[in-house]
């Protein structure tokens, strides 16, 4: 038996695994399982307590779906990765989301893991962080026969903690906003970032309206760099790279070598050429 | 039997399919890691958690009480043979037990071994043995080791295990004589082979029969058999090695391994059922065998008009615990320069040094790839500092075909001039190097030679091969040689079907079975297309007179005047078939004559005894030879290198299969880039750090970039229809000939691999201040 | 009692509920073609076939996959003839050790089943998940521009 024993469980609808997980001790939800059955072997190696029971689920109905409106997409929480990048109205209105899913992992990965796994799962090099900050999305859970709001920006504040379970995440659509994303691999081909950087603004006049600006080290979180977006606010096209380096606080990033400092510059520097295009 | 290609006739040069392939593809063919027997127990390595450490006691008794747990073992029952992969050469280095009985020497090192019903229970067996340690203090550090007041790991003074003086000519004097002179030093990483399939085996000992068979994933069934037979006090023709489909070896099977033996004495403690163990991917990163990391002082000097004066310096190698196939690699580090440079003048000594970290052993290059790095780059910059183009500069010093080099090895058939000008004029290098406008873009270039075989290891290098013709003219060819993917079933079976005269459709071959095949020493140094293909033609041409002797009593013609060609019998005097193949098998069996047809074959390749007091020797029948050159594209702002391009030019000497042959020149390189740019096998106190895939980066399909690969025919008189062996070369100037681009791009150099984006970006910083 | 349908044969079988479903394949079915080289996500090895797209069995639970198509190796040549992919890895030298080769194959029919000519930077893409340490990658896409050509010259 290569994974220590537990109870499977496989809830058809969100009421029922919110339940089964209250009466349950030790109990760990499995979403796409890209990350919890390698966490399993793993705890199990090393010899350390593993949990009693696993609610799948992959059978509730309703988590599945992408949905979208004139004005907004919902996509359920257990949508993989995959069907993300598949969707045309998604490439139509929605590219940012395409472009993160296709670069996370391998194809294999992206068949399995699903958005909500991705969100929920803590690891702070998780990427739909910092796309969803930008699209300013509304992540909703179910907890204890309610549902429950929160914008994602305050749930990354609060490392991604939460007590319910992720039912779907909310975007409006944002008209004139360009959203652009940069990725830093750690080797060039399949691999974890090592930072990234989102970038969103609208652009009117040749100036920067309403800019959020997002870097994730790796160590941390995705978070909005306020000193970047004060200093970008309102500046002019042609002054934005030479801006957001001087105004970045290096310090408040977990940059230990140089080589990261100007991975970070460069990154900075591609992700505003891209969204000058 | 009923043929049913065409193509199959005369298979020598051609890219005929995989004679294994169809059991690959279906996933049904057999691998050790797949077998299970009936009855079969599971085992588990003891190990020591210290990386130095005396043993005081092991208490097994908790262990043993546990239900399901059905043997266990320590040194105590074994008879405590020591046994090193050179120790016939260097008998200083049979430094290692199968289960160590006073000290362990690395984090990792096997003192015991557990078998039960099922691998919990293994486990559990191995917490409930009680060892007493008394740590010692250990030293990871070569630099460190090899200073007086290190920690002693063997009785070797300052840690040394081994070291190889090399002094040809007057290095010195020539290096007083030169117009230009350097000196540089070289940093190479440790690595893992990572083969696909794990190390796995599974032995059975039949106490009462006073038989073994051990089922190992190996490229060395008879050397493994070897060393077990040492270690049991056994007959070799009571111990049977048997070889399945192998996923992948690269040097790391070709010696026994301490489970290999746990699992035939586990088998014996009970009661003869067989046991299986198996390395998890983080004990094979961990606790198989490694690189050697190197480091490499090179201090050379050149004339104005080019000439290469004299090569001196130091190598130091990082062994591990133990010696395993140290001297091997140590000297193929040091050797190669003289295949490739004409010089007169070296002087280089080689130390293989003891650190209390895992194993360091043979892998694809043997030393090769390290010394590849560094001289490759160092003749680079010589080349600049006298300001000479890099191939001019090795056209002006390489060696020539027929020629002996300064430790007297043997040049026959040598296409590195050929290889160079072709890879110099398939990249275009004379138009295109230095003069790209985006100037982020560079051509390196690295040079290699191979050795096809070397008799390092014991006094014989022979491969055997038998060929058996059945009644209905289908053919079982038995042969030594082990087949870990490079195709050498499939070669080796060409070779046979060729010299016979018959359709390659015929053979059906088992191959690396000690129960049943001739001996081989193995898959490594590139060997097995020339000596074992030697063996194979000499058996199919022995098999072949048999049959023609038959024909020629029954046709009352002279055995001189037949031929077997393409399925038919000819009488060479006048051309006329006088039967086909299968009916001249069918005479062979018919009742007059009742002639069963064997063939056998036995070689030995012809070289000299090496003495490892000079380093002079001819220790292969054949070299072989390439130039790579490298494409690249540097980002200065992140620091990221891509290979664009590489263009490999390879001296052969025939390609037996050119689709096998090309697959092995693309995934040696590729291994070659990945020692270059990403693979690291890093340690901390003694432990990998990175034993796992998500850390320790491999190229992947993303990484791959095209490969033009020019296959060079010498056609070397000694090879089996002029094939020389490959598979290694490829991977020994792809560093150099990357680092080499790297600089041509943006004028940095940088000596330690692998060279990574920050330390692209530290090195132009550098440059800048 | 967990039903597994594996190559379009039903199986009942009597799980704990915690086996991965490479567990069930190699050891309860003994259907060895899909391997463990790594067990951590890693090298594609374990690559299998549910509904029709390219997921790693060692992380997926089998109970989780009931009342799909699973495909294995196994499942893709008829009893004589091998499929068009598997011959043309053959025909043009991507096999050498063969240990990762279930796995390229089947990625490689999920890719053309879905997208029958696809151009090398999709092929790249659709293969990221696989390591081979043997031959280096470049083989393996010719043999799936070989299928292609064939699959989509098959249909015309």
């Amino acid at each position: 038996m290569l994974l220590n024993p537990f109870t499977y469980h496989s809830p058809k609808t969100i009421e029922e695994a919110s339940n089964l997980f209250g009466q349950l001790s030790r109990a760990r939800f499995l979403a796409g399982g890209t990350f919890l059955i390698n966490n399993l072997k793993s705890l199990k190696r090393r010899n350390l307590a593993t949990p009693d029971h696993i609610v799948s689920l992959k059978k509730i109905s309703g988590l599945h779906e992408i949905k979208l409106s004139s004005n907004k997409l919902d996509i359920g929480s257990m949508t993989t990765l995959d069907q993300i990048i598949q969707n045309k109205d998604i490439e139509q209105k929605y590219p940012i989301l395409k472009q993160v899913a296709e670069n996370i992992a391998t194809t294999q990965i992206r068949n399995m893991a699903t958005i909500g796994g991705n969100v929920c799962c803590r690891y702070t090099w998780a990427e739909f962080a910092s796309c969803l900050i930008a699209l300013e999305a509304t992540l909703c859970f179910h907890e204890k026969g309610e549902e429950i709001k929160v914008l994602a920006e305050d749930f990354y504040k609060n490392s991604a903690k939460s007590k319910g379970i992720l039912t779907k995440i909310s975007i409006n659509l944002q008209e004139n906003a360009n959203i652009v994303y940069q990725r830093a691999s750690k080797t060039s081909g399949v691999d974890v970032p090592m930072l990234t950087v989102c970038i969103k603004a609208q652009i009117e006049n040749k100036k920067i309206k309403n800019i959020f600006f997002i870097i994730n080290d790796g160590s941390s979180f995705s978070k909005r760099d306020l000193n970047v977006e004060s200093a970008l606010k309102d500046a002019a096209i042609q002054e934005l790279e030479e801006k957001a380096i001087n105004s970045i606080d290096f310090s408040s990033y977990a940059l230990d070598t140089d080589y990261k400092k100007d991975l970070l510059k460069a990154h900075i520097k591609y992700a505003i050429q891209k969204l000058k295009k | 039997m009923t043929l049913k290609n065409k193509d199959f006739l005369n298979p020598v040069g051609k890219s005929v399919p995989r004679i294994d392939g169809r059991g690959l593809v279906t996933g049904q063919t057999k691998y050790v890691f797949d077998l299970k027997l009936p009855g079969m127990l599971i085992g588990k390595m003891l190990r020591s958690p210290h990386p130095h450490a005396k043993i005081i006691s092991i208490d097994t008794s908790k262990a043993k009480k546990l239900p399901g747990v059905k043997a266990i073992i320590t040194a105590k029952d074994t008879y405590g043979i020591k046994f090193g992969s050179n120790e016939f050469f260097f008998p200083q280095t049979a430094d290692q037990q199968a289960l160590e009985s006073d000290k362990v020497r690395y984090i990792g090192d096997e003192l015991g071994a557990v078998a039960a019903t099922d691998e919990e229970t293994a486990e559990k067996a191995l917490k409930l043995i009680d060892v007493k340690y008394e740590i010692l203090p250990a030293v990871f550090k070569m630099m460190e080791a090899i200073k007086p007041t290190a920690p002693q790991i063997h009785n070797a003074r300052n840690n040394i295990a081994l070291i190889l003086p090399t002094n040809f000519g007057n290095a010195e004097r020539a290096l007083r004589e030169s117009d230009y002179v350097r000196e540089d030093t070289f940093y190479l990483p440790s690595a893992a082979h990572t083969c696909m399939e794990p190390h796995v085996c599974i032995g059975q000992f039949e106490a009462f029969s006073d038989k073994i068979t051990l089922w190992t994933s190996t490229q060395a069934p008879f050397k493994v058999r070897e060393t077990l037979a040492k270690c049991l006090k056994m007959n070799l023709n009571n111990v049977r090695v048997i070889k399945l489909a192998v996923g992948g070896g690269f040097g790391g099977k070709l010696e026994m391994l301490p489970m290999d033996f746990a699992s035939c004495l586990l088998s014996k403690k009970a009661g003869g059922y067989p046991v299986k163990i198996t390395y998890s991917r983080e004990e094979e990163f961990s606790f198989s065998r490694r690189k050697h990391p190197m480091i490499y002082k090179l201090k050379s000097g050149v004339k104005k008009d080019g000439t290469l004066m004299a090569i001196s310096g130091e190598v130091y190698a990082d062994g591990g615990g133990y010696c395993s196939y140290g001297p091997t690699v140590l000297a193929a580090a040091m050797m190669r320069i003289l295949l490739v440079y004409k010089i007169t003048n070296m002087k280089i000594t080689g130390y293989r040094v003891y650190t209390n970290n895992p194993i360091s052993g043979a892998i694809r290059g043997f030393g090769g790839v390290q010394s590849g790095f560094a001289v490759e780059s160092h003749i680079d910059m010589l080349a600049e500092g006298i300001g000479m183009d890099p191939i001019e500069f090795r056209l002006k010093n390489i060696t020539t075909p027929n020629m002996i080099t300064a430790n007297k090895m043997l040049l026959t058939t040598n296409g590195l001039k050929e290889c160079i000008e072709k890879a110099a004029e398939a990249c275009d290098w004379k138009n295109k190097r230095g003069k790209q406008k985006n100037i982020k873009r560079g051509f390196g270039i690295g040079i290699a030679a191979d050795v096809m075989g070397s008799k390092m290891y014991k006094s014989h290098e022979s491969a055997g091969s038998i060929i058996k013709i059945e009644e209905d003219a289908s053919i079982c060819f038995l042969t030594g040689a082990a087949d870990t993917g490079q195709g050498s079933n499939t070669a080796l079976s060409q070779i046979a079907a060729q010299e016979l005269g018959v359709s390659y459709e015929r053979i059906k071959i088992t191959s690396a079975d000690t129960g049943i095949t001739p001996f081989d020493t193995g898959s490594f140094a590139s060997r097995v297309t020339f000596i074992s293909g030697n063996a194979t033609k000499l058996a199919a041409h022995d098999a072949k007179m048999q049959i023609l002797k038959v024909v020629s009593q029954e046709k009352n013609i002279p055995i001189n005047d037949l031929s077997l060609v393409a399925e038919e019998v000819i009488n060479k005097k006048d051309s006329s078939v006088l039967m086909t193949f299968e009916k001249a098998i069918e005479l062979c069996y018919s009742f007059n004559y009742g002639q069963q047809i064997i063939g056998r074959g036995s070689y030995n390749p012809k070289t000299t005894p090496v003495d490892f007091r000079t380093g002079e020797g001819n220790v292969s029948g054949s070299y072989g030879f390439e130039a790579q050159i490298a494409k690249v594209e540097v980002n200065t702002e992140t620091g990221e290198i891509k290979v664009l391009k590489m263009w490999d030019a390879h001296d052969i000497g025939k390609a037996i299969n050119p689709q096998s042959v090309r697959g092995q020149i693309e995934g040696s390189l590729f291994m070659g880039i990945g020692y270059t740019l990403s693979e690291n096998l890093q340690f901390k106190n003694g432990r990998v750090v990175n034993a796992n895939f998500a850390n320790y980066r491999l190229p992947r399909s993303a990484n791959a970039c095209p490969v033009e690969s020019i296959l060079i025919e010498t056609n070397d008189p000694e090879g089996p229809f002029g094939a020389k062996g490959m598979g290694e070369a490829a991977l020994l100037p792809t560093a150099a000939a990357i680092a080499n681009a790297v600089y041509d791009a943006i004028g940095v150099r940088i000596k330690d691999l692998p060279i990574t984006p920050d330390k692209v970006l530290a090195a132009l910083k550098s440059q800048h201040d | 009692m967990t039903t597994l349908n594996i190559n379009k044969k039903t199986y009942n079988l009597d799980l704990y509920g915690n086996e991965t479903l490479l567990e069930v394949l190699r050891d309860n079915l003994k259907l060895t073609g899909t391997k463990t080289a790594c067990d951590e996500a890693q090298c594609g090895s374990c690559t299998v076939l549910i509904d029709g797209k390219s997921f790693l069995s060692c992380i997926t639970l089998a109970k989780d996959v009931e009342g799909k198509e699973i495909t294995t190796i196994e499942g893709l040549s008829s009893e004589e003839d091998l499929h068009v992919i598997q011959q043309a890895f053959l025909d043009n030298g991507a096999v050498q050790c063969g240990f990762c080769a279930p796995g390229f194959i089947l990625s490689t029919k999920a890719l053309l089943d879905k997208n029958p000519s696809p151009n090398l930077d999709e092929i790249k893409k659709s293969l990221d998940g696989h390591i081979c340490r043997c031959g280096g990658y470049l083989k393996i896409f010719d043999a799936v521009k070989d299928a292609s050509k064939k699959i989509t010259n098959h249909d015309t």
